[in-house]
């Protein structure tokens, strides 16, 4: 299984991204902790909740309206792409979610994610991170004791 | 006792001085893992520019941040130092106030960045597309026409800025100004890509006139007003309010439309306005918004200037001005009247001929670092002009620090004419030149070295870009110079009408561009209309919006000159 980071510590991911047509949702076993694209939660949320019982996550990208995603409170794990680690748009969906739509539960960055970003990405309220391969991830822990000290209020 | 007690400078809270710590001890760590093949250099790019290093055309740049162009004696020193030990013995002041050095060793940048740190410094946010360092009026809070000191909001806006967590990443950089005279604007706010103007509204209060969208570069355009009057407490909610909007819906697919320009125009200043509005009035009461106590603790860092009761000295320096011509012309050119009595903001000159524009030695500052400790409170400003100022000079001893300047080569007596030449370091350093600026600018000067002439002409800005970037502000100059490539040869495109001040408007471009040994005697045609021109105590920049540019089109481009 892929480690991730969640909570500042490693753990074994149990989630999977949805592989097949995404119509055909229905074939996989409902044990499964599946990550569904938002359009598909858009339009088949409830019945995506009624089947898959240990909750459903959704994928978005930076640039979805956060006020196009129904029943927030029901999803179990937001993830928001970061296409590149420089573009920077995640970082404002991810406030927007926290502050503004008060969602609480797991929002994981995905994509390029990088070991000198994790600072920022965990101040903008991310708390799960699936690293580049590449990176080092025990070493990506120190990274969020880069600063004891901010200047500004964020999300955390 | 320290002289440095007693300006006006921002000290470091314990907060302050440990995130400046801890950044040095993150760079240090990233460069290793960097050097050691752990970072590509793409993922290493925006971490080394966010700490003011470029790689330029001969070795790597540093870029020091000035915060709103204010810098103790003892920080003179260490820059002093910095051009001595790790460079080629000088520093180079940018048209955003800031101090580059040209040739230090990327090894050293960390140790470099350790020793700034001793003395509350830095390179945090001078490159990279984040929020720059902001700038400010040189003669902040010595002037009579100031509605408050506009420092003490820079500083507010600069913490807000500095490791903002949200707006590392943005779609290019972005510049704040900040101005607070009411008869001047010294900061180019209407160039910005957030430019802030203290006001006091109908019931009295004093808030801001927060103006977004200007710029130059590739596509200059003039900000436009987001909002007439924002409350006090309200300066850092509205200006997240408006970086959230730019960090969402700003352009990424092409760097030359990044810019917030780019959006305000494509969506329309009063729609962005909207948005922005929208997104304010989400976040207005949230944890950012500002409290009186909250304002006060950050002014209570600054120290302020215990100035003498003293009276002017008019007739004094007067009598001083006849005696001496040379004093008579520095008096007049390179001082400005302080609102306190008895004293005077003095420009220290960094434009002598022979010498690139902005450019100061380790000598030279050591020497203004002495100065100002002997003359002027222990403190020192750079310019967006890329001069120095001593901001309160006794009257009574003004004379003497005249001669001393002198003996420095600080003392030319050009401040505002032609030969005050704003110029970018351009091709002789900079990677992404098409042309050399800085002996264009000499060439210039040389051409108009004659003083009476020069004064003759009055107040001329002109500035040189040694690229598209415009560095220079060559839009805004009322002569603009731009370095342009023609097939691999380096050409000038030369624009008049530009102005910066608080009716800012950007230059039309003559026609076709020059070649480099044309420049001095195009500019002189130019001058030549206006000579001919001018109707009585006109400027340039009147007679040019008086008569137009075509005039000034013929002139240069007339057959058999
Ligand atoms: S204007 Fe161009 S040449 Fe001049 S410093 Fe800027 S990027 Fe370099």
């Amino acid at each position: 299984m892929k480690k991730i980071i969640k909570d500042r510590h490693i753990i074994e991911d149990s989630w999977h991204t949805l592989d097949i047509a995404a119509e055909q949702w229905q074939s996989l076993s409902a044990t499964r902790s599946i990550i569904v694209p938002c359009t598909l939660w858009q339009s088949d949320y409830m019945a995506l909740l009624a089947y898959f019982q240990s909750g459903v996550g959704v994928a978005l990208e930076n640039i979805t309206e956060p006020d196009t995603i129904p029943a927030l409170d029901k999803i179990a794990l937001l993830t928001i792409d970061f296409p590149l680690f420089n573009d920077g748009r995640g970082y404002s969906l991810a406030r927007i979610l926290r502050e503004q739509f008060y969602y609480t539960g797991e929002l994981r960055a995905v994509g390029d994610v990088l070991h000198d970003q994790l600072f920022y990405l965990a101040r903008c309220g991310f708390n799960a991170f699936d690293l580049k391969p590449h990176v080092n991830i025990e070493h990506a822990l120190l990274a969020f004791n880069s600063f004891s000290r901010v200047y500004q209020p964020a999300s955390a | 006792m320290n002289p440095s007690l007693f300006n006006r400078m921002y000290i470091y809270s314990e907060i302050d001085q440990t995130i400046v710590d801890e950044r040095v001890a993150q760079f240090r760590e990233q460069m290793q893992r960097f050097l050691s093949g752990q970072l590509s250099p793409s993922e290493f790019l925006p971490l080394r520019l966010q700490n003011g290093l470029y790689v330029q055309r001969h070795a790597p740049m540093l870029r020091i941040s000035v915060p709103y162009g204010m810098l103790s004696s003892q920080q003179v020193r260490m820059l002093a130092h910095i051009a001595r030990h790790y460079d080629k013995d000088y520093g180079h002041i940018s048209t955003r106030q800031n101090i580059q050095f040209n040739w230090i060793k990327m090894e050293e940048i960390p140790d470099v960045l350790a020793d700034l740190a001793s003395v509350q410094m830095h390179g945090i946010q001078t490159s990279g597309n984040c929020i720059r360092n902001v700038t400010s009026d040189p003669y902040a809070g010595v002037i009579a026409d100031e509605i408050e000191d506009p420092r003490l909001y820079c500083e507010i806006i600069r913490q807000w800025a500095t490791f903002h967590p949200e707006f590392a990443y943005l779609p290019r950089k972005f510049k704040i100004a900040v101005n607070a005279s009411t008869g001047s604007d010294r900061v180019a706010v209407q160039v910005h890509d957030i430019g802030v103007d203290l006001v006091k509204n109908a019931a009295g209060e004093i808030g801001f006139r927060v103006l977004a969208g200007g710029g130059l570069g590739r596509t200059p355009v003039i900000g436009a007003v987001m909002r007439e009057f924002v409350p006090k407490i309200d300066l850092l909610s509205y200006l997240e309010a408006i970086l959230r909007v730019y960090n969402r819906y700003g352009r990424r697919d092409n760097k030359y439309k990044a810019r917030i320009k780019i959006l305000v125009k494509a969506l329309g200043a009063e729609v962005f306005a909207e948005k922005v509005e929208a997104e304010w009035q989400k976040i207005k009461e949230g944890p950012l918004q500002l409290t009186t106590e909250k304002i006060e603790a950050i002014n209570h860092r600054f120290t302020y200037p215990k100035y003498l009761t003293l009276n002017d000295h008019t007739a004094e320096l007067e009598q001083l001005s006849k005696q001496s011509p040379g004093f008579a012309h520095w008096l007049q050119h390179n001082t400005y009247a302080h609102k306190q009595a008895g004293y005077i903001i003095v420009n220290l000159s960094l434009k002598k001929i022979g010498v690139a524009p902005g450019d100061i030695d380790s000598a030279q500052l050591l020497a203004v670092a002495d100065l100002a400790d002997e003359y002027s409170l222990g403190e020192i400003r750079t310019t967006h002009q890329q001069n120095i100022v001593l901001a309160d000079v006794e009257q009574t001893r003004v004379y003497e620090l005249w001669q001393k300047l002198k003996e420095l080569g600080l003392a030319t007596a050009t401040i505002n004419t032609l030969a005050d030449i704003i110029c970018c370091p351009g091709g002789d350093f900079c990677a992404l030149a098409n042309a050399k600026s800085i002996p264009i600018a000499e060439a210039i000067q040389r051409q108009f070295d004659d003083l009476d002439y020069l004064y003759d002409l009055g107040d001329i800005e002109l500035n040189i870009s040694g690229c598209m970037n415009a560095c220079g502000h060559h839009h805004v100059g009322n002569i603009g110079i731009l370095g342009v490539d023609k097939k691999g040869q380096e050409f000038y495109q030369i624009s008049v009408g530009g102005a910066s001040g608080k009716n800012a408007a950007i230059g039309e471009i003559l026609g076709p561009s020059f070649e480099q040994n044309q420049v001095p005697n195009i500019v002189q045609k130019i001058i030549d209309v206006y000579v001919e021109k001018r109707i009585a105590g006109e400027s340039f920049l009147e007679t040019y919006q008086r008569i137009g540019i075509e005039s000034f089109k013929e002139r240069v481009y007339e057959k058999n000159h």
